[in-house]
């Protein structure tokens, strides 16, 4: 059933704009995270379903009622910031019962929503203490319960892990992902953590300059990024892109003087003899073995040891284009060092180079 | 905060200090002994440098009994209506202020830029500036010798507006925000974040414009006619300036003092506040 459908819709500033038309449409309980660059506009969408900010043209609906016109207060909604925004002088039970006070509440009902929200997000202990007495974690479980208490339709977060210390962010990206799969509650979060967005995601939406890039599953995503700067942006360490051509009746690609790559099919005949970009994830690299078909040689210019993984940066000893490849962690390398290293055509994407588009073929 | 380790550091800064304040003291000292001693022990040198006897008869003189021969009326009155213009003023002040300062904030309205453009101007009209106008205003409307005609004129303030806005801009705007979402109209928000994150700025800026409305000086002289509607700065006036006789120092420097006394008041009673609102710091 869908819950919320974004169409066509477009912002703009005076005479800029900043979103280009996004359409958009999300079931009920799904867990939607739409990731982009900053200034991409994801966060302008989100106020624009929250309704804090007015939508140029388009249409918003939840659950097919137009609600375009309809201040924030009766979307049915409840958001949590990147800053919290809690007010300051309450304490964090008058914080979490604000909302439901101006909905003319019972304060014997708000008190049970209360409790049993501090029970699950264990600030059954915290509530008569205000903001500032609390930690950045402690605060962001209050906005949360803010959030919940309300027992909206539709949760939205802002970027809400950004100004918490990495371990935390951990922490609390499970919590929120726990929370979310309990209640159920139709969710979409902002962020530009791929981390964030990969694991939370029943639906990641790829945006940039005001567009959406791709939508999809994190794996669909990953595995078939729609263009390139999808293919960039999503994975870490970048993906790497090379200049390539196109020869043979599309069948083989032409790295550079030395190094070609065949392929069974011709799904590249279209490009016969023109530069494509190809895109090989530093995963898909790997060191080369006696009987691989494919090698070719990697000077490393700086290296990476993390324990679990290696990663090597460096330049290609033929044509001298840049590359980073991510090895294993036992594999040790080090500065001027000559890796031979090889990969398998099917893990291989294309680009057009123009458009940027993903060419369909392998 | 410079650490003043060295210890001739720590006397210096305190020689400092107690220079500075005998230089403000000093003639706050000299009119306190002046309200203590008779108008002869004044005008005869040397000009006393310690506290006379006549203390409780110069007080006594010019808050109750009045010296009619002398021209010196009860100041009691005076008193009231001082402290009630300068309530009004430092309230209304505030009132306005906040009010005007909340709507150029939050809200985007048309001529906003416009209208705070207007405000910014009335920084260039004080009242000297725009005595006679409104004077005639304050005329034609009944209101000389009134405390709206003392008060009314004196309230529109750019300054405290200003204050107002600063204090609002370092709000997060998520704070607005999370109030819309809550359900919250723009008054409720006004009432139930704004104004009690705004405590601290009210309390300080309350002090300031009380003791500018205490202060005030030309605008009552020219409003007010009636000696019932006179302000305690006004009756000290009156009895300087008198004619045909000497100057009652001793009961001029009484009522100075007594004059002093009521903005200290508040300042002491806000400080408490203050220091509050410094300590328990909420943002």
């Amino acid at each position: 059933m869908t819950m919320l459908e974004l169409k066509d819709i477009k912002k703009r500033y005076a005479n800029t704009e900043v979103i280009h038309g996004v359409n958009l449409s999300i079931e009920k309980g799904q867990f939607v995270v739409i990731v982009g660059p900053s200034g991409c506009g994801k966060s302008t969408m989100l106020r624009m379903i929250a309704g804090l900010e007015d939508i140029s043209s388009g249409n918003i609906t939840i659950h097919g009622k137009l609600v375009n016109r309809l201040p924030p207060k009766s979307r049915n909604i409840a958001m949590v910031f990147q800053n919290y925004a809690l007010y300051p002088h309450m304490n964090v039970y008058d914080n979490m019962a604000y909302g439901l006070k101006m909905r003319k509440m019972k304060k014997a009902d708000i008190k049970v929503r209360i409790t049993k929200a501090a029970e699950v997000l264990k600030l059954t202990d915290l509530l008569k203490r205000r903001p500032k007495d609390l930690s950045g974690g402690q605060r962001q479980r209050v906005a949360m319960g803010r959030a919940m208490v309300r027992e909206p339709e539709l949760f939205l977060f802002d970027e809400p892990l950004s100004n918490l210390d990495a371990r935390l962010r951990v922490d609390m990206r499970l919590e929120i992902y726990k929370l979310q799969r309990e209640l159920g509650i139709t969710s979409i979060y902002v962020t530009h953590d791929q981390v964030e967005a990969m694991t939370l995601a029943d639906v990641l939406v790829v945006m940039n300059h005001g567009h959406v890039e791709q939508m999809g599953t994190p794996l669909e995503i990953y595995n078939k990024p729609a263009t390139q700067f999808v293919a960039s942006f999503i994975g870490s360490p970048e993906m790497n892109f090379l200049d390539v051509k196109v020869c043979g009746d599309g069948r083989t690609i032409k790295l550079n003087d030395q190094i070609t790559l065949p392929f069974a099919g011709s799904f590249l005949d279209q490009y016969e003899r023109r530069q494509i970009v190809l895109g090989i994830r530093p995963e898909a690299l790997h060191i080369a073995e006696k009987n691989d078909a494919i090698q070719f040689a990697m000077r490393v210019d700086l290296v990476e040891a993390l324990g679990s993984d290696t990663i090597a940066y460096g330049r290609m000893v033929h044509g001298d284009a840049r590359l980073v490849v991510k090895l294993s962690g036992h594999i040790r390398t080090h500065v001027g060092e000559v890796l031979t290293l090889s990969l398998r055509p099917s893990n291989l994407h294309f680009f057009d180079k123009t458009s940027g588009k993903r060419i369909i073929g392998l | 905060m410079l650490v003043d380790k060295h210890p001739f550091l720590r006397v210096a800064t305190h020689v400092c200090l107690v220079v500075g304040i005998l230089f403000l003291m000093l003639p706050i000292y000299f009119a306190f002994v002046a309200s203590t001693h008779s108008l002869r022990d004044l005008l005869t040198a040397p000009i006393p440098f310690l506290p006379g006897k006549m203390l409780f008869h110069n007080y006594y003189t010019v808050l109750v009994k009045g010296a009619p021969k002398l021209g010196v009326n009860p100041v009691d009155r005076m008193l009231l209506n001082s402290f009630i213009m300068a309530m009004f003023i430092a309230v209304g002040k505030i009132v306005v202020s906040i009010l005007s300062a909340f709507a150029i904030v939050y809200f985007r309205f048309p001529f906003r830029k416009l209208c705070f453009w207007m405000i910014f101007a009335t920084l260039m009209l004080p009242v000297q500036v725009r005595i006679v106008p409104t004077f005639q205003i304050a005329a034609s409307l009944d209101l000389l010798n009134t405390y709206t005609g003392l008060s009314l004129p004196l309230i529109a303030s750019a300054t405290a507006t200003f204050l107002f806005r600063q204090c609002f801009l370092t709000l997060p705007d998520e704070l607005c925000d999370a109030a819309r979402i809550d359900g919250a109209g723009p008054m409720r928000f006004f009432w139930n974040v704004v104004l009690p994150l705004s405590k601290i700025n009210i309390a300080s800026l309350f002090v300031i414009m009380f003791i500018y409305g205490w202060n005030q000086y030309l605008w009552p002289l020219v409003a007010t006619t009636s000696s019932k509607m006179s302000t305690i700065v006004l009756s000290m006036q009156k009895l300087a300036t008198a004619a045909d006789q000497i100057p009652q120092w001793n009961y001029i420097m009484a009522i100075a003092i007594l004059a002093l006394l009521v903005p200290l008041l508040v300042v002491l009673v806000m400080q408490r506040w203050f220091v509050k609102g410094l300590v328990d710091s909420e943002k």
